[in-house]
């Protein structure tokens, strides 16, 4: 089995490792009696009784090369299928530790996490060798819908963190949409303004370099610093004008967040617009020039299709920047997951900030993620189709 | 036809055109050719009212392009750049389509016309429709930028150093293509160009700039026989090697006159070189019979030197080509035969030196 190393695969037998040591290690998860009390850690052993070590077998496999399509495919649901089956006795576990005593938190620690990076490190490794979509979108499923099935019939509904959210589930929407709403609205406004900017400055060839002076010191303020700097003077406006205390502006609250996160978003937008511009091959708006097009057509046809791109880039980076700092911006009042982070901070309650931080990566993540969709189909001539 | 009459034109206290007046005839090509510099870019541009003269006045058809909205002018007039510009953006199929689009042909028969053009310049429209420009070679771009330029059948082709960027292969190739189509379409083509030789094969007409003036506008080979300096400088002493690239063999051909049948003997009284051929005068080879010993019951297939490269030259073909292959064959003489193979004359190597071929009176 071992004779030959060239069948093995390093980053699935790394992640194989990775996988084992966290299943190994004491603290797969914790159980405290109440939300107060120090919690003790529980092994893998009491979760899946003392035959656990079976699935370190059943991982084995998982190590070796997989040029087939179907072999990777058996390696997924190997993979997937040791991961939720292990979450699902999990969470048989805590169904049962809450029966016997209704305060009792469960929560998933140190060793599931190291194992779950297993997990991951094995998911990104081999998904990035699927080229097609579709067949990146079986292996995707298989990878992420029983977590949601699971969830959904309520497997999972007595871990710590899914009482968390029973108990704030209205809050959690809410906050949910407002961070939502927060991030991608400044985002949007940093489109309106930064682009047509962008393709001002790329025309008139004048004030590029003042402009971007301006926007990169904006851009090294650092995020907590800038939202409350941004307090002073809008609680100063808010109180001279009436008419934006009335329209719900004051220093507080999601006026200063968004500005705060416009201002920040609209380097990128800028840079990229200015930057997709100015790539474009000048022989290639010479002969639109040359075939007859009026500048309107070059514009539209070409160098905006052009720079696309390039923009859309922007924006993702501008995205991802701006989901994250919302979660600051909860400190100045404009709610927003950063809400049960700070909450869960303050009362030490590790899994309310579960709460906040799990929405907040899977919103980053799907941010990207979308965009660089985007982005790829955004640019036909240049990847192929 | 485009008259252009006595243009100028300064860029920020430089002269780039001075008072340049020259007349490009209907279903010409005319070769804009000169150092780096010359105003030859600048001068074509005009045309198209990509740059407009600071005096003088451009008119085609007799109809000032003053007149005449540039983005219609330029609707109207093919425009090839060197390195394509083609929209990297558009498949070949959308980049053919845009001035017909522009156009607003209908469908069908942009459609049709996609087809066509593809097929004139010889790429099969299922392989090459859907291709993105950087799934093409450079060759294969050019001729796509060609096809695009030809899209709305412009009377009038402008085409700046389209070939530049190629290997002489495919330069030659596309040169070739131009020839075909000029005579095809019957358009008139302004060509710039850096390379004199390209000059020389596709012109009817060779406008010479330097300095943003025209130093002559003549024939390829009126130009060849100037005694101007500076066309004398600018050419080189490949000035003669131009000429025999303008020349062709059927100039000099004389009928052979000493052939053998691969069949026949060889007696031994024979000596001299002789051309052999098949029963069908097909050109087989040769032989240059010195000594004369033990030639008893020898045929000339025998004795003959075979060659597969060479099979002689066409009647076509430029003294040039036929100095290059005496050169490399160190033969005396060349056979010319016809598209069969079929040997009918031959060119002596003296003759291509002769001096009258210099002088140009031919
Ligand atoms: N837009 C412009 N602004 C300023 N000067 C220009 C401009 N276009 C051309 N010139 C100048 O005019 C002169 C002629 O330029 P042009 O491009 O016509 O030369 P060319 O003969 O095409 O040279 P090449 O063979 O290098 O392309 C050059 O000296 C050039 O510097
Ligand atoms: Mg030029």
């Amino acid at each position: 089995m071992f004779k030959n190393l060239k069948n093995i695969e390093m980053p699935c037998f790394a992640s194989y490792l990775i996988m084992i040591s966290g299943l190994l290690n004491s603290g797969f998860c914790s159980l405290a009696q109440n939300r107060i009390v120090s919690s003790a850690p529980v092994s893998v052993e009491e979760i899946a009784g003392k035959y656990y070590f079976i699935f370190f077998i059943v991982l084995l496999p998982v190590i070796f090369k997989s040029d087939k399509l179907l072999n990777r495919f058996l390696k997924f649901v190997i993979v997937f299928f040791v991961f939720y089956t292990i979450l699902f006795m999990a969470g048989d576990f805590a169904s049962e530790a809450v029966k016997n005593n209704y305060g009792a938190r469960f929560s998933l620690s140190s060793g599931f996490w190291i194992f779950s990076g297993g997990v991951i490190f094995f998911y990104v490794s081999l998904i990035s060798r699927e080229k097609k979509i579709y067949q990146r979108l079986v292996f995707q499923i298989i990878s992420f819908l029983p977590f949601f099935v699971f969830s959904y019939y309520g497997f999972f509904s007595d871990f710590a963190v899914a009482i968390e959210f029973a108990l704030n589930s209205k809050r959690f929407f809410a906050e949910l949409k407002n961070h939502f709403y927060i991030s991608y609205g400044s985002v949007f406004m940093a489109c309106c303004l930064g682009v047509p900017l962008g393709i001002y400055l790329f025309r008139s060839g004048k004030n590029e370099k003042r402009v971007f002076y301006i926007l990169n010191i904006v851009q090294t303020i650092p995020g907590i610093a800038f939202f409350t700097i941004m307090m002073a003077p809008l609680a100063f406006l808010s109180t001279s004008f009436l008419f934006l205390q009335k329209a719900g502006i004051s220093g507080v609250g999601t006026a200063p967040a968004v500005i705060v996160l416009f201002l920040y978003s609209l380097l990128p937008v800028v840079r990229n617009t200015v930057e997709g511009l100015k790539v474009i091959d000048g022989s290639v708006i010479e002969s639109g020039r040359g075939m007859g097009m009026k500048s309107s057509e070059i514009f539209f046809k070409i160098e905006l299709p052009l720079s696309l791109p390039v923009i859309l880039n922007g924006i993702r980076v501008a995205l991802v920047h701006c989901v994250g700092s919302t979660a600051v911006a909860a400190l100045i009042g404009a709610g927003g997951l950063g809400v049960f982070i700070f909450q869960g901070i303050g009362q030490g309650a590790d899994d309310l900030i579960l709460l906040g931080t799990f929405p907040l990566i899977i919103m980053a993540v799907i941010s990207d993620r979308l965009m660089e969709f985007l982005t790829q189909i955004s640019k036909p001539g240049v990847f192929g189709r | 036809m485009i008259e252009i009459d006595s243009v100028v034109k300064t860029f920020k206290g430089k002269k780039a055109l001075r008072n340049i007046s020259l007349k490009i005839e209907k279903s010409e090509i005319c070769v804009l050719i000169g150092p780096s510099g010359a105003g030859k870019t600048t001068l074509l541009k005009m045309i198209n009212k990509m740059i407009i003269p600071d005096q003088g006045e451009i008119r085609i058809n007799s109809k000032s392009v003053k007149e005449i909205e540039s983005y219609r002018l330029r609707r109207k007039i093919g425009y090839v750049i060197q390195g394509t510009g083609l929209f990297p953006h558009m498949t070949v199929q959308e980049n053919i389509k845009v001035v017909p689009g522009l156009l607003n042909w209908d469908k069908k028969r942009i459609e049709k016309r996609v087809y066509e053009l593809l097929e004139l310049l010889r790429m099969e429209p299922e392989v090459y429709l859907k291709k993105y420009p950087v799934e093409l070679s450079g060759g294969e771009a050019q001729r796509v930028g060609i096809a695009r330029a030809l899209a709305a059948d412009p009377e009038i082709l402008l085409m700046d150093e389209p070939f530049a960027s190629l290997d002489p292969i495919t330069r030659q190739k596309l040169q070739s293509e131009i020839l075909r189509i000029q005579k095809v379409l019957d358009k008139t083509i302004v060509f710039v160009t850096h390379d004199i030789e390209e000059a020389l094969k596709l012109a009817s007409k060779t406008a010479l700039l330097k300095n943003g003036q025209l130093i002559s506008c003549k024939s390829p080979h009126e130009l060849l026989s100037e005694d101007d300096e500076f066309i004398s400088k600018f050419l080189g002493a490949d000035k003669w090697l131009f000429r025999l690239s303008l020349l062709k063999a059927e100039e000099i051909v004389r009928p052979c006159r000493r052939v053998l049948c691969e069949t026949d003997p060889v007696s031994p009284g024979m000596s001299g070189f002789f051309w052999v051929a098949d029963e069908k005068m097909r050109f087989m080879g040769w032989i240059d019979l010195k000594d004369c010993k033990n030639r008893e019951n020898i045929k000339a297939y025998d004795l003959m030197v075979k060659t597969r490269a060479f099979t002689g030259i066409v009647r076509d073909d430029s003294l040039k080509k036929a100095l290059g292959i005496i050169i490399e064959t160190g033969l005396p003489r060349l056979p010319v035969v016809d598209s069969a193979g079929i040997l009918t004359g031959e060119i002596m190597a003296f003759d291509i030196l002769r001096p009258e071929l210099k002088s140009g009176d031919d």
